[in-house]
């Protein structure tokens, strides 16, 4: 009895293990069959949505969209730099213009220029200002897209029955900002301490011909056109809607949105959501003006988002592949017909179809044409911080524009921005 | 009498505590104690992230000595001991006024009131951020209602203003902690003998008299707990902060757990980073670790 039950058990036993052979080697034919799953790591921008649906498209492989919101969204790409190749770490991924540098510095990325070549893709239909940021000691780590800029939206309905003209300079901005605000309202601006309020400022610096460095390469930040654009900045705060100071690019286009404020400075990226009846007030009223300086020519910060392939990625062919074609005309133009998000290819620039989805474009494109792009040094990033604070001091406090840049000119003399 | 020498036997026993908490030291050193001296080791290079530590990277106490020449780090530091302590001194008067009055409701009505007020308690610090960014919002609930008495953003400018915007984020860190010491005070109220109050009642003890000569010392441990527990919290503060105002305005709300964050992930200064971080933690040990060992002991000695 107990000989033939060990007989029943040791039958049971090798047909267990045979099935689980057999089966093992099925599902390994079925794997290898498969397509390779790329993961992709996005910020969970009002783009992010739209990403998820397009790249359902992309033959090639199977796309796992991670969207983060900004505020994490570097950490977690500089952690899955790290992480072992193949260990569930970004194949792909979606980097803002200004953190390039610092990627390719570190060997984060994955030179792309024999996948471009291969693929055939004709870099020049890119906006050079824009494809140049992706070029660092001649290789090409990536390829550019969603382009942003400050521009001015306002509800042209106010704006007849004050009869106030769309301002053509600072000043007269000023102006219009302190009528609204005389009137219990204002200006809506990013003035909450970040990055929004340095973009903000350096858009004004830009376009009256200014720039962080002088002609040699050193710093000039105090300089008679950083201080006017601080001034400006400081009495479009001082005229701004009650609570800007707490206020990101989100809720100054909230505020225009939602006829809190007759006028804002917003990043093109949100005025999308201007047309959309359920989001807005103002969609047929809202117009875009460009934002000048005082001048009133007008220059953008060339902010844009890159298509990149971790270094560290499991299948970097397929990576590139799937950045290469998130970035053709094809899937740039459907996604800004879907969503009017701004590539960087410039014939889409010109697309009738396209300007007549995004009336904003036409703004966008004139002072992209004419912006200028953050330095790609190491040290940029403590200037930018420390202006971070210095612009806040100047909106929250009484502290003089002047004074204020004077001394950060001097807290920074000894950081080396030279590479 | 014969004095117990140690002895390396297994089979006298002597070993076995040792064996015994062998399992609890491993996870302890290699979960706990390893990659804290991996940080304070990384602390002394300048490193950034992707960065080797050679011997051209070292730098000794450098980035420690860059701290206390940092003018934003000592203003964050003030910036963090100001929050810890008002957000501690309003949770405690808060937590103890609460308790107190639900302890002395009907138990029915107590019953609902509890869980209604420890509910915030539930919401994560980055979403209760993001409340009070809505409720200080200048068209939200809060103007609102000071607008009914005549206040409004001028007079109390919120976090739009460097002189209340810390005082705005501790605020909302009272919402949020309150609860929770509203459920230990609780928890301590329960565990005093009623015949203590029956006692003082007899003796014609008032309400006063009552709560300083038997309640508050017999909470004295219940205290020391909540004070260890909310003072490592609130020295360490980030979410609330961060989604609240980032920091500002003018960095009068910034704390040392935001600037090292700041520090690593903004500007890649990884090790100056970490060596905020080890000094945060001695500042918090210093702050509320010394005076909780030193009760723990006195209460050893008595």
């Amino acid at each position: 009895m107990k000989k033939s039950v060990q007989k029943v058990l040791g039958l049971v036993l090798v047909a267990f293990m045979a099935s689980a052979v057999l089966f093992a080697g099925g599902s390994a034919e079925k794997a290898t069959s498969a397509k390779p799953g790329l993961l992709v790591s996005v910020w969970a921008g009002p783009h992010a949505d739209l990403q998820k649906k397009v790249s359902s498209e992309f033959q090639e492989a199977n796309i796992t969209i991670d969207d983060v919101d900004y505020g994490n969204l570097k950490q977690k790409q500089l952690t899955s730099f790290q992480a072992v190749s193949g260990s569930g770490n970004y194949d792909v991924v979606w980097v803002n213009s200004q953190w390039m540098k610092e990627y390719t510095d570190a060997g984060y990325l994955l030179p792309l220029d024999s996948q471009i070549k291969a693929a055939g893709v004709d870099t020049n239909m890119y906006a050079k200002g824009l494809f140049d940021g992706c070029v660092f000691n001649g290789q090409t780590y990536g390829l550019p897209t969603f382009a942003q800029t400050l521009i001015i939206a306002y509800d042209s309905e106010v704006f007849a029955q004050e009869g106030i003209a769309v301002p053509k300079n600072a000043d007269e901005l000023i102006a219009v900002a302190k009528y609204f605000k005389d009137k219990g309202t204002g200006i809506a601006l990013p003035a909450k301490q970040g990055s929004a309020a340095v973009t903000l400022f350096s858009q004004l610096l830009f376009s009256d011909g200014g720039y962080y460095f002088d002609a040699n390469g050193k710093l000039d930040i105090a300089s008679a056109t950083a201080i006017q654009a601080a001034t400006i900045y400081d009495q479009l705060v001082q005229n701004s809607v009650e609570g800007c100071l707490a206020w990101h690019h989100d809720e100054v286009a909230e505020a225009v949105r939602m006829k809190d404020a007759p006028i804002g400075i917003i990043m093109s990226g949100l005025a999308n959501q201007n047309a959309d009846p359920e989001r807005s007030l103002i969609v047929d009223t809202v117009k875009y003006s460009v934002l000048p300086g005082k001048s009133g020519n007008a220059a953008a910060t060339n902010s844009f988002w890159v298509w990149a392939v971790a270094k560290n990625s499991a299948n970097p062919q397929k990576a590139a592949e799937y950045a290469m074609w998130m970035t053709s005309k094809e899937t740039e133009k459907k996604q800004t017909l879907a969503d009017q998000q701004i590539s960087a290819i410039n014939d889409l620039g010109k697309d009738g179809e396209i300007l007549a989805k995004a009336p904003f474009l036409p703004v966008v494109m004139q002072q992209l044409a004419a912006g200028k792009i953050d330095p790609p040094l190491a040290n940029f990033g403590k200037l930018k911080a420390a202006l971070v604070v210095s612009l806040s001091e100047i909106a929250s406090t009484d502290a003089k524009p002047a004074d204020v840049m004077n001394t950060l000119q001097a807290n920074l003399k000894d950081i080396d921005f030279s590479k | 009498m014969k004095q117990k020498t140690f002895e390396w036997s297994l089979e006298r026993g002597d070993l076995l505590p040792l064996l015994m908490m062998l399992p609890t030291l491993l996870v302890i050193i290699f979960i706990m104690v390893v990659p804290l001296a991996y940080g304070i080791f990384l602390s002394f290079f300048t490193l950034g992230f992707g960065g080797k530590t050679t011997v051209d990277s070292f730098v000794g106490l450098a980035n420690y000595s860059q701290f206390f020449n940092d003018p934003v780090a000592l203003k964050v530091t003030l910036n963090t001991m100001l929050f810890s302590f008002g957000a501690i001194a309003g949770d405690l008067l808060l937590g103890t006024l609460i308790s107190l009055l639900l302890i002395n409701l009907k138990s029915f009505t107590s019953s609902i009131i509890r869980p209604i007020v420890t509910m915030p308690l539930l919401v994560s610090p980055v979403v209760v951020g993001l409340i009070w960014r809505y409720i200080y919002d200048p068209k939200g609930i809060l103007y609102w209602f000071l607008g009914k008495f005549g206040i409004g953003i001028q007079q109390f400018p919120g976090v739009t203003s460097a002189s209340t915007a810390l005082l705005s984020t501790i605020i909302a860190h009272w919402w949020q902690v309150t609860p929770f010491v509203i459920i230990v005070l609780t928890a301590g109220l329960l565990s005093i003998p009623v015949e203590y109050y029956e006692a003082s009642k007899i003796d014609g003890a008032g309400p006063w008299r009552t709560f300083f000569q038997i309640t508050l010392p017999q909470l004295t441990s219940v205290y020391v707990v909540i004070l260890l527990v909310s003072g490592v919290d609130t020295i360490k503060i980030f979410d609330i902060i961060y989604s609240l105002t980032g920091g500002g305005p003018n960095n009068s709300s910034l704390s040392l757990s935001i600037y090292a964050y700041s520090q690593a992930f903004e500007q890649s200064n990884l090790s100056y980073s970490i060596a905020i971080s080890v000094l945060t933690m001695i500042l918090t040990f210093c702050i509320f670790g010394i005076p909780f060992i030193r009760h723990n002991l006195g209460k050893g000695n008595r």
